[in-house]
């Protein structure tokens, strides 16, 4: 886990944006900083489905060591940039912890 | 072999998207290949070739390869005339052919497991590493349902795939067959080829000069051929004879013979066996660099020939052996051409093209 996201979320959105511009095709031709921290990311919003779900899930894994086991956590979790960069904040605290 | 007309042709080379730009590449000639950030050369297609929100929005997670061949087949497509919403769906067969397949995706997951292990592999980088995978998204953008098939033979990827559009065609199971090449450079191919082969560090290939120990510079890029046995449909002539051979001279009867340049293939002085002084020779790898499906981008340049009647320059004749070679372009009647490709043990490949 890398320590420097403990605190800041601002950083924290910044590299999930990032990362879902970079590993989701769909995404691919939008800025990052077009991203909006509270715009849905499945269905309206950015459109992304249940297969760009499992991706995130393994970009958890990769980049925070962070680990989904629970889907009825992951539904509320990838609901927005906003709330996955505070699950991020929040597992990487406890970890520290 | 019962000839197999060309309906429409796609291709996306170094100089961009479309055959327009291919063809302005065979009249302007050689330029320098691009350098990447660790200097190494290659003739690469620039990012700019591959953005097309129709086509994307079909194939939004497909990777690089994949995209390279979609495209050029789409192309295929709108080049002959066709709409895509109009084809006959079930009657379309699908070919590609490459040496290499899509190794950079395979390669990312590979790095991916020794990096993070194996549970943190993206599924879907894996499913792109599979060699079929971009003859489906083909398949899948276009909403064909015939047969869908990926060649690999190395060397003859490309021939052995026009061998097997002809017998689709023959057995009559189809009407149209959408049949090409795809072949991607990489940092790790650029490695691999700066490594173990000689590049020409001037940037310059010199395939006519049939050297023991050529020089090449990678290359990379899509062509695709939609073809038919309806003559009627011909756009750009057709394919007529297809000869992977050890011992074959090739034949006598063409207007222009064009060698390439696979990289990977060892000495060019198989080509002195088959060429003669009679017959004019032409080489044009050294616009879109050395990959060893390159023979599809001779096929093209061989087929804008025929339809313009018009033979153009070779793009390097530096060190030329005393071949008729072509040297200007020109107007000039063209009937026949063949398309001349070799392997590491001597073997030749032929492709012989009509008006």
């Amino acid at each position: 886990m890398n320590n420097s996201y403990k605190n800041d979320l601002t950083e924290i959105r910044q590299k999930v944006k990032q990362l879902l511009v970079s590993n989701l095709g769909q995404l691919e031709m939008l800025d990052p900083a077009e991203i909006k921290d509270d715009v849905a990311l499945f269905g309206e919003g950015l459109g992304l489905d249940s297969l760009d779900a499992l991706e995130i899930v393994v970009l958890l894994q990769k980049h925070f060591n962070i680990e989904i086991k629970d889907m009825n956590e992951g539904r509320e979790v990838f609901a927005t940039v906003d709330s996955l960069s505070r699950f991020i904040q929040m597992n990487a605290s406890k970890d520290e912890n | 072999m019962k000839p197999v007309f060309i309906e429409g042709i796609g291709i996306i080379s170094t100089r961009g998207r479309g055959l327009n730009k291919f063809e302005q590449a065979l009249k302007e000639g050689w330029v320098e290949p691009t350098v990447s950030a660790d200097g190494r050369k290659a003739y690469r297609v620039p990012k700019d070739a591959l953005i097309d929100y129709n086509i994307l929005k079909k194939v939004k997670r497909s990777d690089r390869f994949s995209r390279l061949t979609v495209f050029a087949a789409c192309d295929a497509i709108h080049n002959s005339g066709l709409d895509i919403a109009d084809l006959d769906k079930s009657s379309i067969g699908i070919i590609v052919a490459t040496a290499f397949g899509p190794h950079a995706t395979i390669f990312k997951v590979l790095e991916d497991i020794i990096d993070y292990g194996e549970k943190k592999v993206s599924p879907t980088t894996f499913a792109h590493s599979i060699h079929n995978a971009a003859a489906s998204y083909v398949a899948s953008a276009l909403g064909c349902t015939g047969p869908v098939m990926t060649t690999t033979q190395f060397y003859f990827s490309f021939q052995q795939a026009l061998l097997l559009a002809s017998s689709w065609l023959n057995e009559g199971r189809l009407k149209k067959v959408l049949v090409g090449i795809v072949d991607e450079c990489s940092p790790a191919m650029e490695y691999i080829c700066e490594e173990k082969l000689s590049v020409a560090q001037n940037g310059k290939m010199s395939p006519l000069s049939c050297l023991k120990q050529p020089k090449f510079v990678p290359g990379e890029g899509s062509a695709f051929f939609l073809v038919s046995h309806d003559s009627k449909k011909k756009k750009y002539g057709a394919f007529t004879e297809i000869e992977i051979t050890g011992d074959s001279h090739g034949w006598s009867d063409v207007d222009l013979s064009i060698i390439g340049t696979n990289a990977m293939g060892g000495s060019e002085e198989v080509y002195k066996d088959v060429l003669n002084e009679g017959i004019p020779v032409a080489a044009y790898s050294s616009i879109y660099g050395g990959f060893m499906t390159g023979n599809a981008f001779e096929c093209v340049a061989a087929a804008l020939m025929l339809k313009n009647q018009t033979q153009y320059a070779s793009a390097n004749v530096d060190g030329a052996e005393s071949w008729n070679v072509v040297e200007k372009s020109k107007k000039r009647e063209l009937n026949q051409i063949q398309c001349i490709s070799h392997n590491n043990k001597r073997q030749l490949a032929f492709i012989k093209m009509m008006k």
